[in-house]
């Protein structure tokens, strides 16, 4: 939305769009705000927190209970790690769409933080298979870092 | 509901009705046109076509049983929407615990969540005690098989694998040959 005075707009063409949208829309918004708003009530409600709790490499191999927890937090740990790499692809494509023709320069920094977050997350999470568990990718770090210690590092992030 | 089908069902015949006035022969069939009372006014012809009673009766039960479900589930949904509406997104306050229901925003899962389901932490609780229980049973199993195998090995345990000694049968065995003996003595032919 442009900010300050701009004149009025006398487009023919815009307002007969308009008319034909509001056709749909008027009634649907009137409804809302005269009828719906005012008779919600306002009550909260809240995104749960949930406590750390030790992570597998600080549970002893018999412990079923530390292993649960464990496994618990990384898949939550997981999904949050998704939605924070989506909201990093949504934020490059969008600047892409907005940019275009010249979204390979100007939206260059959004790409290399999303290709960054990206790495990282297929160094942790990648190619675990469908029944992903807490003790897979803690194995996944021991076999990569052994294969490290043989063989130089892998990429920027894991030195 | 008779009237949803109704609705349809005169639109429906007219399409079927044949309009001609006076008797008339198709493929060899002699068919009479039915001529109905006009109190007032009213169709001037019947139509002729098989029966379609069951059809419109299907579709009256449906509609009826349909309205049975969705018209109480229809003003339920409407009344909670326009008069209680979805919670707003709110920071939890310091030191406050919400109960488990309050982490769902609609008032239908909220009250689901509240009156029907249990509380999540407890069904957590619940089944860490029980895979709890299970590993300690595994492990006392476990143990049992391993002290089996050993005694198996060692033959050294006064347990399983002990086969005990009960002289009664070896003596009444002796007596039984010691009997034949006096009997027989050993001049035996086989």
């Amino acid at each position: 939305m442009v900010q300050g005075d701009h004149p009025p707009d006398d487009n023919v063409f815009r307002s007969f769009i308009n008319a034909v949208y509001n056709t749909i829309d008027a009634p649907v918004t009137w409804m809302r705000e005269k009828v719906v708003e005012p008779n919600q009530k306002k009550y909260p409600w809240y995104h749960k927190q949930y406590r750390r709790v030790p992570t597998i490499d600080q549970c002893y191999t018999d412990d079923v209970l530390c292993d649960y927890e464990a496994n618990l937090q990384f898949k939550r740990d997981r999904a949050v790690d998704s939605e924070i790499l989506n909201i990093l692809r949504m934020r490059f494509e969008d600047c892409m769409m907005y940019e275009t023709p010249e979204h390979l320069t100007v939206c260059k920094p959004l790409w290399e933080r999303y290709k960054a977050a990206e790495e990282a997350w297929f160094i942790k999470y990648g190619d675990l298979g469908a029944y992903a568990d807490a003790k897979k990718a803690y194995m996944k770090q021991k076999h990569r870092m052994i294969w490290e210690r043989r063989n130089g590092p892998l990429s920027d992030q894991t030195k | 509901m008779v009237s949803w089908s109704g609705l349809g069902r005169s639109f429906g015949t007219s399409l079927f009705k044949n309009n001609i006035k006076t008797p008339f022969v198709i493929q060899n069939v002699n068919f009479s046109v039915g001529k109905t009372l006009n109190a007032g006014h009213g169709h001037k012809t019947m139509a002729l076509q098989p029966s379609r009673w069951q059809y419109h009766k299907f579709k009256d039960m449906l509609h009826y049983y349909l309205m049975v479900g969705l018209i109480p589930v229809g003003a339920i949904i409407f009344y909670t929407n326009v008069f209680i509406g979805p919670a707003q997104l709110t920071p939890i306050p310091e030191g406050y615990e919400p109960k488990h229901w309050e982490y769902h925003r609609h008032p239908i899962t909220r009250f689901i969540a509240r009156y029907i389901h249990n509380n999540p932490q407890q069904e957590y609780e619940k089944f860490m005690h029980y895979i709890d229980e299970e590993a300690q049973k595994a492990k006392l199993r476990a143990l049992e098989k391993e002290v089996h195998k050993k005694m198996a090995e060692r033959h050294d345990y006064q347990a399983y694998y002990y086969r005990p000694m009960v002289n009664k049968y070896h003596r009444i065995n002796k007596q039984t040959g010691d009997e034949m003996y006096e009997r027989i003595g050993d001049d035996v032919k086989d």
